[in-house]
């Protein structure tokens, strides 16, 4: 894959030696010098893979670079000495991913660059895994019932919060209906029921309450696909008043306080208290799987 | 040919269309006013038969305060018995009366309209001025929202673009709106405080963009907070000022309230550009001897910030709602946007500044940018080449539950869940052979229906014959990418279609 670097620094050999190093390097990458900020503003753009920035800069064209800048995929900033003070935390500000103060080894930059290009081509290749034709679009759509969230978005039951945002908004972005709308009908409305799917499949993912509970779930009946949004939208803010007994709702305090301090046994007892005088409460046994497990685990 | 899509920031206080023309954002210029900013006003003339929209209809408004409609946005989508409605059927100089379904109308010399009859004729200036500015008609439009617009005032919204033949592709959040126009939405990850201070009404919402991913953390606003308090503080100042330099208590009628008004707003603006300003108004003050005196005074920028400081010093308090609401620190949010025309204020910059702990952006006209954004978004989604534009991904503006058995409300769409989105629930008959079943929708995160707004009626009708609790009718509430509720009936037993009927309240 083809990657263009653009650099913008005002000392004119510092410039070629950097774009000469970087060229002889990275393959396939195109390094553009960047002279002015007219040039700048011609120049930057989306097709940018990283965009190099020195610092020292007149105030106030900072603002109206920011814009520019961003249209690169990652931003470097270099400060060079008696330039302004700039700290890891204000360039961070910036949008830049990196801060290089002058003098620097190059071979650090170099890496930095490396580093970023190869996480591209593994968000790039998290976008390419899901289908893209509309024959594609059209298995998904007939299997969309077959599907649970976590296959629908091609990860495992362990995978972690921002795996999971990421399959999403690479999901979302395929098959947002705004894509196809100069497709056929039957096309956008298979794109409209898909991402309906995959909004669903992350309100119940993202959410750490109501994952808990779709695994619950899918462990008792495999054939569940998805979540029952009925079953309380209540547990997530409060999930005590899913129990609607009051002494069930006692010992489940109870039995929590009993979880922080370790008092595992207690917590079983108490929530079995629970359980009996609300029998079949989800969140309850929930509670009474959770110490189970930490109990095993000892 | 290439298609054009209308942008329109529909304002409380004024209105404001752009257009993308070979890939750049132009706002449109307004027939009849200085520039491309309309307010949002119409005033009847002719005991009803005509009338005139805009500067011309704002003017009018002293001596036409019972036929001069203003701030219709507020009304919008409103129950006629909600205390907002009695708030301002109070506070209006015209008439507001109880219209169908606990809708609001307006009376004007015995003729009735409804909110989205005055936002339609507003819209239909619109679209000739821009029809006007290409030289040839122009159908489609986005209109923007406040972030916490309801169901109701969103439909209303899709409706008073049709009536004025515009094919509303799309409504979008404000605040979204002022995002894109900065370009945010393009792969960076950043968390966006959109600070828009207008003519009526203060919001703030933190947003974080993420691969054209953008969701909406928090909004909060007041309804009540706008460069019309700076104006009304300003007003007071000069109340206070001819009682102690003249030693006249002002009686004062609407005329001179309205030319006072008039003449602090002035006096804002031009504090913008020069640091001082002195000010005549002649033949004002009443003397105790029976002449008339002029009325001097000067205001410098100190002088006029300690005037609206505590007005300035209220949207901050919202800031600090909307960021514990969104679990951050002024400091985690990358950028600040300002939007509307309050924000020119140099004061409001720089206090934002300090707030935010960096300098908001500026680079575009701040009573611009919504409509800016609209028009990028709008130009965007009709693309010929729409798999490479970007997709901007909104979410749901408020929770919205129905009505169960006891005082209680089961939530089935949550507040910020990403758009579009469905979600089902499953009802029965309560009695032997029961031919409608009517079930509340409310509004709001409460689990309680007594806490709770009622927002409509989702009614099942035409029921089978069925013996109490025999009929199993699953119910799908569809929110679209306009964050507007749809729904559908299934009866689960006989896979039959369920006739349903949504019935939103203040819809008339």
């Amino acid at each position: 894959m083809m990657h263009r670097i653009g650099i913008y620094l005002k000392d004119e050999r510092y410039l070629a030696s950097l774009k000469d190093f970087l060229e002889r390097k990275i393959t396939g990458a195109e390094v553009v010098a960047i002279k002015s900020i007219k040039e700048f503003n011609e120049q930057a753009d989306a097709s940018l893979t990283v965009i190099i920035a020195e610092t020292q800069l007149p105030e106030g064209i900072w603002l109206r670079l920011m814009p520019v800048l961003k249209r690169a995929r990652h931003i470097i900033l270099i400060a060079f000495p008696g330039g302004p003070e700039i700290t890891d935390e204000i360039a961070k500000k910036y949008g830049a991913e990196r801060l290089f103060r002058v003098p620097f080894p190059s071979n650090d930059l170099l890496a930095a660059i490396q580093e970023m290009i190869a996480k591209d081509a593994q968000e790039d290749a998290v976008q390419e895994a899901s289908p893209e034709t509309v024959t594609d679009m059209e298995e998904l759509f007939k299997k969309l019932d077959d599907l649970d969230y976590y296959t629908l978005f091609d990860v495992s039951q362990n995978a972690d919060a921002e795996t999971i945002k990421k399959h999403y908004i690479a999901m979302a972005r395929k098959y947002h209906p705004d894509k196809f709308r100069a497709a056929l009908s039957e096309v956008r409305k298979m794109a409209y029921e898909i991402t309906k799917r995959v909004n669903e499949a992350y309100s119940v993912l993202s959410h750490p309450n109501r994952r808990k509970m779709y695994d619950l779930m899918r462990r008792d009946n495999p054939d569940v696909k998805r979540f029952d949004f009925r079953l309380k939208m209540k547990y997530e803010e409060n999930p005590h008043d899913t129990i609607h007994n009051k002494q069930a709702r006692r010992f489940t305090i109870l039995a929590q306080k009993a979880i922080e301090e370790g008092q595992l046994k207690q917590a079983l007892t108490q929530l079995k208290m629970a359980d009996a005088m609300e029998p079949g409460n989800n969140y309850i046994l929930s509670l009474i799987e959770e110490v189970k497990t930490k109990i095993e685990q000892g | 040919m290439t298609d054009y899509v209308l942008g329109i920031d529909l304002g409380t206080s004024t209105t404001v269309a752009a257009i993308v023309i070979d890939d750049i954002p132009q706002a449109i210029p307004i027939t009849g006013e200085d520039g491309p900013i309309m307010p949002s006003v119409v005033s009847f003339l002719d005991g009803g038969r005509s009338f005139i929209i805009g500067s011309e209809a704002k003017r009018k408004l002293p001596q036409n305060p019972e036929n001069t409609v203003y701030s219709v946005k507020r009304l919008v989508g409103r129950q006629f018995s909600s205390a907002d409605t009695k708030r301002y059927t109070k506070m209006f100089s015209y008439r507001i009366v109880e219209g169908q379904n606990d809708s609001v109308e307006i009376e004007i010399q015995g003729r009735r309209y409804t909110p989205q009859d005055i936002s339609t004729l507003i819209l239909g200036k619109i679209k000739a001025a821009a029809e006007a500015f290409i030289g040839r008609p122009i159908q489609k439009a986005v209109i923007t929202v406040p972030a916490n617009f309801n169901d109701a005032q969103r439909k209303v919204t899709q409706q008073a673009g049709a009536a004025a033949g515009l094919d509303v592709i799309r409504i979008i959040n404000e605040p979204t709106a002022a995002a894109l126009a900065y370009g945010f939405g393009n792969r960076f990850h950043e968390r966006i405080a959109v600070y828009d201070f207008g003519g009526g009404t203060f919001d703030i919402t933190i947003l974080e963009v993420r691969d054209n991913f953008l969701e909406v953390l928090s909004t909060e606003g007041e309804s009540f907070l706008g460069g019309d308090d700076i104006d009304a503080a300003l007003f007071d100042y000069f109340i206070a000022d001819i009682e102690t330099n003249y030693g006249v208590k002002m009686e004062y009628s609407n005329v001179i309230r309205s030319l006072l008004t008039a003449e602090a707003e002035r006096i804002k603006k031009e504090l913008s550009v020069v640091e001082s300003i002195a000010v005549t108004v002649k033949n004002l003050i009443p003397l105790p001897d029976g002449r008339v005196a002029d009325y001097q005074v000067r205001i410098d920028r100190s002088l006029f910030e300690q005037i609206i400081s505590p007005i300035v010093e209220r949207s901050f308090d919202c800031c600090r709602r909307a960021l514990e609401a969104a679990h951050l620190k002024a400091e985690e949010v990358n950028a600040a946007v300002l939007v509307g025309g309050t924000t020119k204020i140099p004061y409001i910059q720089r206090k934002v500044a300090e707030f935010f702990g960096r300098d908001p952006f500026l680079g575009i006209e701040t009573e611009l940018v919504i409509a800016m954004g609209a028009a990028i978004l709008g130009h965007s989604l009709i693309e010929k080449h729409p798999k490479d534009s970007p997709v901007l991904l909104d979410v749901a503006p408020m929770s919205l539950g129905v009505g169960t058995a006891g005082d209680f409300v089961e939530i089935l769409i949550e507040k910020n869940a990403p758009l579009p989105l469905e979600r089902t629930s499953i009802f029965t008959n309560a009695a032997d052979n029961q031919k409608t079943v009517r079930i509340g929708i409310y509004q709001g995160d409460k689990t309680k229906k007594s806490e709770s707004h009622l927002m409509g009626e989702l009614i099942l009708t035409d029921l089978r014959p069925a013996m109490r609790g025999e009929l199993k009718i699953q119910v799908t509430f569809e929110v679209d990418t306009n964050g507007v509720l749809n729904v559908k009936a299934l009866d689960l037993e006989t896979g039959n279609r369920q006739n349903i009927e949504l019935n939103i309240l203040g819809l008339g």
